[in-house]
């Protein structure tokens, strides 16, 4: 089957199996030297491909316990955390964190150690799992927590799938009083004045700001930033139903052609979208604030047959002014536009070996894929490295390996403890091959 | 009519589509009897209908293949279902049986010998 991640680069044949009870997984295991577990294929680069087996988990999707006095959840892997709002929110319970999309998988959740709009309140997913189960390459299972096992613990959460497969996790949910969210909307005018926001807003638990990429001169920098905090009940207008109503999504046409987005109508969206967002305070549902983009089922569509790569990076915070300056000047001169500019300010990095956020800026957006683009992801490399950042490994697909060697001072630790639980290196994906993991 | 108390019989609940169908009875309240070969496998299913949906489960060992047991399978439960889904049976690799007869008759017996005598 020809498998890709979320951005359709690259696409490659993949020998598909299904991950089914624990004792045929171990079977499987024994007879596939080299494999990795997808869930719902949400990475957008090559991280949960395996051409010679690419083993699914979407069959896994049992929750397995639940206390309505804690919010600790078990559930196996392939369970899926808009599965887990669904059944959860009318009862008020929230996910810790959330990434973007809530159509991942808790075992993808883990394995790339995401994070949400409040890193820098709660940190990545991984901090909320207490426990993990994750099966081996002789297909022994082992309990993982802060307690036992602690150093697979911690390469496992961020891992990429590559210290085993995980089975099933613990983490807690966090009470909500309504399934909807109190939204500040700031408008900045630069980027020396959305940092200033970010700073200002370290009180709110939800801060995020989208920037307009192809603003350049005094306007470099130019932003919207969302901060928002979950409603209570006495935040809400009578007006406002208990609950919001599931909207419709729409769906995006099988493929746009790839000549339908160039620089003006990505300039055209920035503009309009940067216009459209009245500074101001309002009441959303939890749809609109966390997953903006989900209501548009299949968006990655909208970059045609050649795909597009995402790309996202982190600064250290004492860089990040200068650095994110560089970034945004070298991509406005590309002119290869970009659909989507996020910009967040990160709190401190947990404990995942190979996890992804460090205390400063993190910048993601999207390019088509052109033949310029890995010319200007080179030059972005460059700058990212220069300034002791680092690149995400679950939106990457080009990257070269020294820069993962550069951006994670603790790859060799994880390395070892790779080596150590499996001698025989069969978890591996196009990522980890590429990337010489 | 049906009526969302009436206890519904899974026969061949570890399948997929067994594990599918329980979700959307128990979604509409019913309580539900899970009976399969491997019983030991259904009890994660049991948990996780119980917590989603907050309905009674009960597990229960049947193999369709082994007639002579029916009648105390039927027995032995603790109701007698209003509702019975009988989804038993393996599917295996359809290109496996196209080619060769012989895994192709060797699905059969569970899906059609098995269910016909469970339904009396």
């Amino acid at each position: 089957m020809i498998l890709s991640g979320w951005g359709g680069y690259p696409r490659v044949e993949c020998r598909v199996l299904e991950a089914g009870e624990p004792d045929e997984l171990g079977a499987t295991l024994a007879r596939n030297s080299s494999l990795i577990a997808r869930g719902q294929g949400r990475a957008y680069g090559d991280a949960a491909l395996n051409p010679q087996a690419t083993l699914r988990t979407l069959r896994c999707d049992r929750i397995l316990a639940f206390d309505p006095s804690t919010g600790r959840i078990t559930c196996e892997a392939g369970v899926s955390l808009e599965d887990i709002i669904r059944t959860f929110l009318p009862r008020g319970w929230f996910p810790p964190v959330t990434p973007g999309t809530k159509f991942v998988t808790i075992g993808g959740m883990i394995a790339a150690d995401v994070h949400g709009k409040n890193h820098h309140v709660e940190g990545t997913f991984g901090r909320h799992v207490t426990s993990l189960e994750l099966m081996l390459e002789d297909g022994m299972i082992v309990t993982c927590s802060r307690d036992r096992h602690a150093d697979l613990f911690a390469a496992t959460c961020g891992g990429m799938g590559l210290t085993g497969i995980i089975l099933r996790a613990t983490f807690c949910l966090v009470p909500v009083e309504t399934p909807w969210i109190r939204q500040e909307t700031l408008r900045c005018g630069g980027l020396d004045e959305v940092m200033a926001a970010f700073q200002d807003s370290a009180g709110w638990r939800y801060c995020v700001a989208w920037i307009d990429c192809l603003a350049s001169g005094k306007d470099l920098g130019r932003s919207l930033l969302y901060r928002g905090e979950h409603a209570l009940k006495r935040d809400l207008p009578l007006a406002i139903a208990p609950s919001p109503r599931a909207k419709r999504p729409l769906t995006v046409p099988p493929v746009f052609p790839g000549w339908a987005l160039n620089r003006f109508s990505v300039g055209a969206f920035n503009a309009v979208y940067f216009r459209k967002g009245h500074p101001g305070a309002k009441i959303v549902d939890f749809d609109t604030f966390f997953y903006p983009l989900d209501s548009l089922l299949r968006w990655n569509r909208i970059y045609g047959r050649a795909g597009f790569v995402q790309y996202q990076c982190v600064l250290p915070k004492d860089a990040s002014a200068e650095g994110i300056r560089e970034l945004l000047q070298t991509i406005g001169q590309a002119g290869l536009g970009s659909f989507l500019a996020v910009l967040k300010l990160f709190g401190t990095s947990g404990e995942g070996l190979l996890s992804f956020p460090m205390e400063g800026y993190t910048l993601a957006l999207d390019f088509p894929m052109r033949q310029r683009t890995l010319p200007l992801l080179q030059k972005l490399d460059a700058i990212v490295a220069r300034y002791g950042g680092r690149i995400y490994l679950a939106k990457d697909a080009c990257m070269a390996p020294g820069m993962l060697d550069s951006g994670y001072p603790q790859i060799e630790r994880f390395r070892q403890i790779q080596k150590a639980s499996g001698p025989q290196g069969r978890f591996s994906s196009l990522l980890s091959q590429r990337l010489k993991l | 009519m049906i009526q969302a108390e009436q206890p519904v019989l899974i026969l061949g609940a570890t399948s997929d589509i067994g594990r599918a169908v329980a979700r959307v009875f128990a979604a509409h309240g019913h309580p539900l009897l899970l009976a399969a070969r491997r019983m030991d496998r259904l009890s994660d299913d049991a948990d996780d209908l119980r917590i989603r949906f907050g309905v009674d489960v009960s597990l229960h060992a049947f193999d369709a293949l082994d007639i002579a047991a029916h009648s105390s399978f039927v027995d032995a439960l603790p109701v007698l279902p209003e509702i019975a889904v009988c989804l038993v049976g393996v599917l295996g690799e359809q290109t496996a049986c196209q080619s060769d007869p012989q895994a192709g008759r060797g699905r059969h017996p569970r899906q059609f010998r098995g269910a016909g005598p469970s339904s009396r």
